[in-house]
This record gives structure tokens, C-alpha cells and sequence, in this order.
């Protein structure tokens, strides 16, 4: 019964967002061509982010589940670390080293390229934030499988590349999906890092989050209607983990 | 023809100050079509010896050949080798058809090449119809028959079983091991079965190799590991055994208040006398008779299982023919018939009256 405080105070403020966008056009809201662009804009970097976090992830969380090597602990604290961290810090971070005084920024700027408030920018800061946790969710999925599933793949005569193309990733295609779901809702979300290294430029670099920050003190029912867009799609990709997992459980 | 040699094969593991030998010393030749099976309590270093046929362990010290090739340079995946695990042996996103077929395809065979061999393997462990199911709608048996037809299907010179029906309850395992003999028999294949339990490897191997704590006690047929075990160890872990303390002097040795008779080899020292429990015949009393109270009575289908305390050797344990009226609390009387004696590492002299 206690418990329920908690679920209240989660609820509660999502029923009455809804409420209020709903009962507001939500519609003609959601048409206007800023929150289009902002819906847009989340989608495609979000889903570039997620590419980059499975290209570049699955590498890593295998070769950390499977490999013992020095240093072990410190990158997979590395790698956990950006879970945690405020988003803030990240696009501190991001600036220092990317920014056009950064750390790299003369070097890039050398190759005419500079980050900052671009759509790039969004997509680094997304990948800052999400790739942890699907390398997380795939590097725990990965180290869960027996070794014997592996053994008998190498005594029936595979190399490295078929037991994992055909072994180890079929076997972890859960906990994977898992991840692919939690890095995705995360770089749907992401704000703080971006509204630092990507700033709020209209179809650049604002995303539905930060559309609705700035919506708010402009245009409280566009923010109202992309808030409710967010929610309905967090809210199912999250359902959808429930579901994966509980049948990842039932196995 | 596939032979298998271990030879002087190591394997320690830990620190180079401080290592832990896994496997001392192990020399252990298998013939052509021989079923071998290596025997030992948990720990014993068996499945180590194994893993390193397999190529899953790299060798510490000494040599595996096939065929008097050596084979520890070569990766697991290109060894002519196949393995059968206890567990987790089949994958589970792979109906059974694939899991059997997928050595085949990684050689390239053609289409109807690889669904004629998974067929004929299929049957061959009696489960021709189940290629179309996931191995979670078969049971632990019909799993670990699967993970035998997919191992005999690529036609390994040597076949390895790591305990693989140690999951399976008692009558299926018994099933099982008669349906691998049976099998085995029929293709001549040279095996290598790793067991910890003694009526498996009695009932399976043409020859036993029985380990401790790393090193090779015996290697000899079933029989002659029963009846002339050549260690302390292999006398105490096969089969049921008395183990008594005596001391032996003049042709005689000493157990309890009992003198029995000892080669003339035998050293004037301290023994251990073993007497297998069939070893003993129920007699009057009189010169030479051991005598006790019998503590508890098992019926075993054919004979019985009888405890006996002595007053002088504590408790005994004997196998007696059904046609022996025995009953708890009553005093017995009792021969040996046949026993061993030891006397440091050397073997055994067995003495028969």
C-alpha cells in the first residue's frame, strides 16, 4: 500500500499531461511544422544513434563478456559510466573535446569540419548517453550463454566469426532486443547533452525534448502534444521490454 | 585405423610459484575402436584430460596424437574430433534437423547429402522423425541423443563423452548406455567416455582408466580393475570393500585377533588387508572362523547385504547368497575366501583360501 505513493506520484502528472494535450486540439498541435520537424528529427537521429550503438556495441559487449584481459573492470566501468552520469556532464564532456575550442576542435576544424550545433552533434550526444546500455544489456546477454554452446560449435568444426554469427548472436537475440529498446527510449529522451554540444537550432538539432522545453515557454500545447507523442512511444517500446523479457524468462 | 595416445600429458593450472596439477604425468593409449573410459571422483583431473583432447585446454607438458600425429597445435574446430557434453548440448534456436546438420554445412556438402547423413543419424539414435522439433519439446534423453547423432555425424576419428548422461534419471541412463554401447559396437568407433560413476564405466568400456587427484591408478579391463585392483585407491573406490589394518610378520598376517596367510614376498611391516564383500563364506565355528553380530539386513533382489559387527575388526560389510538364513541382532560366523593385501605403492598380493 505504501508502494502505491510511488505509483501516484509517477501516474498522476502523466494522466494530467495527457488530459490537458488531449483536450487541447491535440491534432492541429501536433501538424505544426515545428513539432513535425521535431518528431522528425527525433526519429531519424534516434534511429542513426541506435545503428551506431549496435554496429559499434555488439563488438564490445562480446569481446567483454567472453574475453579476461587487464584492465576489465576499468572499461567496463567506462562503459557503465554514462548511465549514471547527469546528461550535463556529458555535454560538457563532449564539448571540451568536439567543441570548436576543444580538445579536438582546431584538428577538426582543420579538415573543415566542426560539430557543435549540428545534427551530428545530436547524434553523437545520443550515442554518448544510449550505447551504454545496450552494451550493458548485450555484454550481460552474451555472458549468460553456456560455454558449452560454444564448444560444441568449435568441435563441429566453426571459426570465430560462425559461432558468433550463428551461435552467439541467435542466443542473445533477447537480451539484445532488450538493449536495443533501452538505448533507444534513452536517445529518444536525451536532452541535457544535446541542448549543451547540439544547442536548439529548429531541424538540426531540435528534438522532441528540447522542442518541448523550449514549446513550454512559448507554446505550451505543442509541448503538451509532443509530450503525449513521447509518452505513447516510450511507453510502448517499454512494453514491448516487458514483454521480450518475460518471454526470455519463460525459456 | 584411429588411434589415441596420451602421452606424459600435463596440465597445470595457476601461478608458476604456486601451481595446481590438474593432470600429472597421464600416458594412456586407446586402440582402434576401443571404448575407453576414464574414471574418478569430481576433481580427479579426467574431464581436464578430455578438454585437452578436444583442443578446449592447452597442454602443460607431453603429447596428443591421432593416428601418431600430434594434434595440440591444431585448433579445436579442425580436429577430428567430436564431443558430447552433459548439458546444454544442444542449441536451442536450432531445430534438431539444423543442430545435426550444422557441422555439414560448415563443410559444404550438398542439399541431399546433408538430409540423407541427419536422416541415417537421426535413426541411428531412433528419433528418425523428430528433425522438425526444437530440442525444448524433446526430453534430457531424447537431448542427449541428438547431441550423439549430431556428434557421430561428422564421422570423428575419435568420439568424446564428458559424463554425458550424468543429468538423466537412473533407468534412462542405464537405457542409454546400453543404446551408445550398442552403437558404438556397430560403428567401431574409437571413444573416450569421461565418468565419475563406476557401474557406467564397469558396464561400458572395454578398458578403464581410473584417476586421482591427477594421475592414472589403473588402466585395465573392467574385470581385472574389480578383481585385481593395483592401488589403495582403485580397491576403495570400485566396487564395495573391507579395508583393514594388519601387520604382517613370518608368512602370516595379523587382522584383529585373526591370522590369516601371506606370501612369502611379503614384507614384515604394517598392511592393508582388502576383502570384497562377496569374498566371504558363512561357516561354523572353530579354528580360523570370525565371528560378529549382524547389525542391519538389506535384501537386494538376488543376495543380501549384511553388516557385521566385529568385536575386534569394527563394522563389516558382506554380500551373502539368499540361501544364508541371516536375521538383526543374531552372531554370525564367516570366512574370507579371497582377499589382498598392500603394503606401501607397490601392487597388491592377492591371496585366495
Amino acid at each position: 500500500m505504501v508502494g502505491l505513493a510511488l505509483v501516484v506520484l509517477f501516474a498522476l502528472p502523466l494522466v494530467i499531461v495527457i488530459w490537458h494535450g488531449l483536450g487541447a486540439d491535440f491534432i492541429s498541435h501536433i501538424s505544426t511544422p515545428t513539432a513535425l520537424q521535431a518528431l522528425r528529427l527525433s526519429l531519424i537521429t534516434s534511429l542513426i544513434s541506435l545503428g551506431i550503438c549496435i554496429f559499434f556495441g555488439t563488438p564490445l559487449a562480446y569481446g567483454l563478456a567472453r574475453w579476461r584481459f587487464r584492465g576489465q573492470h576499468l572499461l567496463e566501468t567506462l562503459t557503465d559510466l554514462p548511465v549514471v552520469l547527469p546528461p550535463a556532464v556529458a555535454g560538457v564532456a563532449l564539448l571540451l573535446t568536439f567543441g570548436r575550442r576543444g580538445a579536438l576542435g582546431p584538428w577538426l576544424a582543420e579538415w573543415g569540419i566542426a560539430l557543435p550545433f549540428t545534427t551530428a552533434a545530436v547524434i553523437m550526444a545520443q550515442v554518448f548517453v544510449a550505447a551504454p546500455f545496450y552494451v550493458r544489456t548485450a555484454r550481460l546477454g552474451f555472458a549468460a550463454i553456456d560455454r558449452h554452446f560454444e564448444e560444441t560449435a568449435l568441435v563441429e568444426g566453426a571459426n570465430a566469426w560462425q559461432i558468433f554469427s550463428k551461435i552467439m548472436l541467435p542466443l542473445a537475440a533477447r537480451p539484445i532486443l532488450s538493449g536495443i529498446i533501452l538505448a533507444w527510449t534513452r536517445a529518444l529522451g536525451e536532452f541535457g547533452a544535446t541542448i549543451m554540444f547540439a544547442g536548439n537550432l529548429e531541424g538540426v538539432s531540435q528534438t522532441m525534448p528540447l522542442a518541448i522545453y523550449i514549446g513550454f515557454e512559448r507554446n505550451s500545447e505543442i509541448a503538451l502534444a509532443l509530450s503525449i507523442v513521447l509518452i505513447t512511444l516510450s511507453g510502448s517500446l517499454m512494453y514491448l521490454l516487458r514483454v521480450v523479457e518475460d518471454q526470455s524468462k519463460q525459456e | 585405423m584411429p588411434t589415441l595416445d596420451l602421452i606424459n600429458l600435463r596440465k597445470q593450472f595457476g601461478s608458476v610459484t604456486n601451481p595446481v596439477v590438474a593432470v600429472n604425468d597421464l600416458n594412456i593409449n586407446v586402440a582402434d575402436g576401443e571404448f575407453l573410459c576414464i574414471l574418478g571422483p569430481s576433481g580427479c583431473g579426467k574431464s581436464t584430460a578430455l578438454r585437452m583432447v578436444a583442443g578446449f585446454e592447452e597442454p602443460s607438458g607431453g603429447d596428443v596424437q591421432i593416428d601418431q600425429q600430434s594434434i595440440v597445435n591444431m585448433p579445436p574446430n579442425k580436429r577430428p574430433t567430436a564431443m558430447v557434453f552433459q548439458k546444454y548440448t544442444l542449441w536451442p534456436h536450432m531445430k534438431v534437423y539444423d543442430n545435426i546438420a550444422f557441422g555439414l554445412k560448415l563443410r559444404h556438402l550438398p542439399k541431399n547429402q546433408i538430409d540423407q547423413e541427419v536422416q541415417a543419424s537421426l535413426e541411428l539414435v531412433g528419433l528418425g522423425k523428430y528433425g522438425d522439433r526444437y530440442p525444448a519439446q524433446l526430453s534430457g534423453g531424447e537431448q542427449q541423443r541428438v547431441a550423439i547423432a549430431r556428434a557421430l555425424v561428422l564421422k570423428p576419428k575419435i568420439l568424446l563423452l564428458d559424463e554425458p548422461f550424468s543429468n538423466l534419471d537412473a533407468l534412462l541412463r542405464v537405457r542409454l548406455r546400453e543404446e551408445l554401447r550398442q552403437i558404438q559396437r556397430n560403428l567401431k568407433i574409437t571413444a573416450v567416455f569421461v565418468t565419475h560413476d563406476q557401474e557406467e564405466a564397469l558396464s561400458l568400456a572395454d578398458r578403464i582408466a581410473v584417476m586421482s587427484k591427477g594421475e592414472l591408478q589403473q588402466l585395465d579391463k573392467p574385470a581385472t580393475i574389480y578383481a585385481r585392483p593395483k592401488t589403495l585407491f582403485v580397491a576403495d573406490f570400485i566396487g564395495a570393500m573391507n579395508m583393514l589394518d594388519g601387520e604382517v610378520s613370518g608368512g602370516v598376517v595379523k587382522v584383529g585377533n585373526q591370522r590369516l596367510p601371506a606370501p612369502a614376498e611379503c614384507v614384515a611391516a604394517p598392511a592393508k588387508i582388502a576383502i570384497r564383500p562377496e569374498d566371504v563364506t558363512v561357516t561354523q565355528t572353530g579354528e580360523g572362523a570370525w565371528h560378529g553380530r549382524i547389525t542391519q539386513v538389506s535384501d537386494l533382489g538376488h543376495y543380501r547385504k549384511v553388516f557385521v559387527q566385529s568385536p575386534d575388526l569394527g563394522m563389516l560389510k558382506l554380500y551373502l547368497p539368499k540361501s544364508v538364513e541371516v536375521n538383526d541382532g543374531e552372531m554370525i560366523t564367516f570366512k574370507p575366501t579371497r582377499f589382498l593385501i598392500f603394503q606401501g605403492p607397490l601392487p597388491p598380493f592377492e591371496v585366495k583360501l
